[in-house]
This record gives C-alpha cells, structure tokens and sequence, in this order.
C-alpha cells in the first residue's frame, strides 16, 4: 500500500542520519593525534540499484534455463535494500599530528547533510500526504 | 541504531574541550608559580585526547575477533575521551632574580616552563573545536525535529 519511493527515501534518512554521527565524530577528534577521518558513502550505492546494475567480481554464468544454478549473474537489488557504509576519507591535508580532519570541510558537509535530511523528511511526508489525499478521496 | 548517539559523540567533545580550557587555564594561572606540594616550581600540564571506538570496535575486542555487529551504525565512532593528563618535561626557565626568596646563590630562580603563547593558542584551538561541537549538536537537534514531523 505505502508508495515504493517511501522505502528509498527511509535509506536515504537512515544515510543522511548515520553520515552526521561520522562527522560528528570527525569534528568531536579534531584534536586527537593521529586520527583518520571517516565518510559515509550511500549515493554511488543507491544510483548503481536504481540503475540496475550491481558491481560484479568476476566470470559470470550464462543462464540459458531459468533451472539452472545463478553464477554471479547480476541479481537486482532493490533500491530500498541499499545501506550506506563508512570508509576512511580521502580528506587531503595533513596536518604535522598525523590527524586528518579538515574542520572547515567537516562543517560545510554538516550543514549540507542538515539541510539535505530536512528535505528527504519533506518528500517522506509529501508521499503520506499524496496517500492521504487520495484515501479521503481527495476531500481534505 | 541508538537514537542520541550523534549528541553524546558531540558531548563528549564538550567534556574534553573544557577540560582542556580548564588545564590551559591552570597552567597560566600558574605561570608564576615557584613553590608546588611536590617540590620546585610548577610544571606545565597538557591532556592527552583518545577517541572513543566504535561499539563494534569494542565488541569486536572483547570477543576476540569476532563478527561485528550487522548495523552499520554501530561502526561510527563515539566521539572523543581524555586519557590522562601528563606533565610537560621541559626544563624551567631560569630567571635572574637575587631578591627572590627561592633564588639560588647565583641569584637565579626556576621559573615554572610555562610559555604565555602557547597556552593562549592553544585555548583558542580548543575554544574554537568547542564551538564546533556545538554546532554540530545543534544540527542534530534540527535533524530530529524535522523527523518527528512525519506523519504529522
């Protein structure tokens, strides 16, 4: 019943949710030596399910038959199944302590990702709002 | 994925970078400090910052090398921790004072290594990662709200 894109747009909340906690994080160690700064990566993720096409390893089977064994044939996975990761960042500087942080950096993508969850939230209610529209029939 | 986790990351940057003002403070407060409980003038004193591992970090240890947790929020770390606060072991700096009662027969005192510069920019970078955290926590704040907003 709910609309496909609400399942999309939850990993996307859940993406955006868990990439503050790593930049929080990367700001809250900005004065540790040594430390590596993390990034979540999701998007690159998320266009290659929308695309249909998941990165493959390696020799994949030719299926003639639909009985036969699946030898890393792409398989679909659904957009809504997409999780995001945490990878060390490729940040650039490097300061005399080994740290890696680039507090300036840190609080541009803070403030980008505040307002991009803040517009994933609009489009999760907009589809609820669409859904309501039409079970009252469009009378309210 | 536990709700507040991103604030107690930012809070505990909080704790740390006050603790940090509070030592800098110390340590010019004492600038001129000749006599100590333990003997000879004062030491300067610096915090040693750690972060705070993942719990699937810890998990991971206290297992032995096990699978981490599924969740990949359980992968981010949880922010900042002091590890202890450790004693500068530079020399003193000598000061040619024959008036002064702790001054040697040379008529040299051991002043306290404190250096008024460092201390001073070493409180603004703690200053500055301070508000930063804040920041960063009232972005959460903002986030959460906005989420309480569906279904509404």
């Amino acid at each position: 019943m709910f609309p496909k894109v609400v399942g999309t747009l939850e990993q996307s909340l859940k993406a955006s949710s868990l990439r503050h906690q790593v930049l929080a994080n990367n700001i809250a160690n900005v004065n540790v030596p040594g430390f590596q700064a993390s990034e979540v990566t999701f998007e690159e993720h998320l266009q290659e399910a929308l695309k249909g096409e998941v990165p493959q390893t390696g020799l994949a089977g030719l299926r003639t038959d639909a009985r036969h064994i699946p030898i890393n044939t792409p398989t679909q996975l659904p957009p809504a199944a997409v999780e995001p990761q945490i990878r060390q960042a490729v940040t650039g500087t490097m300061r005399q302590d080994g740290n890696t942080v680039d507090v300036e950096a840190e609080q541009a993508k803070l403030a980008a990702n505040q307002l991009w969850y803040q517009a994933l939230v609009r489009s999760i209610q907009d589809e609820f709002t669409r859904l309501r529209t039409a079970i009252t029939e469009g009378r309210r | 994925m536990r709700w507040f986790s991103a604030l107690e990351t930012s809070a505990s940057a909080l704790t740390a970078e006050r603790l940090r003002m509070d030592v800098i403070a110390n340590n010019i407060a004492n600038a001129g400090t000749t006599r100590t409980p333990e003997g000879g003038p004062y030491r300067r004193q610096m915090v040693v910052l750690g972060s705070r591992p993942s719990f699937a970090d810890t998990m991971k240890q206290s297992m032995g090398g096990g699978q981490p947790p599924a969740d990949v929020s359980d992968q981010a770390g949880r922010g900042v921790r002091v590890l202890q606060i450790t004693q500068d072991n530079r020399p003193f700096k000598l000061k040619y004072d024959p008036s002064h009662p702790d001054a040697d027969e040379l008529g040299y005192v051991q002043m306290p290594n404190v250096d008024a510069v460092t201390e001073m920019v070493d409180l603004i970078s703690a200053s500055r990662a301070y508000e930063a955290n804040v920041t960063a926590m009232g972005a959460f704040k903002s986030m959460v709200t906005a989420a309480l907003q569906i279904g509404r």
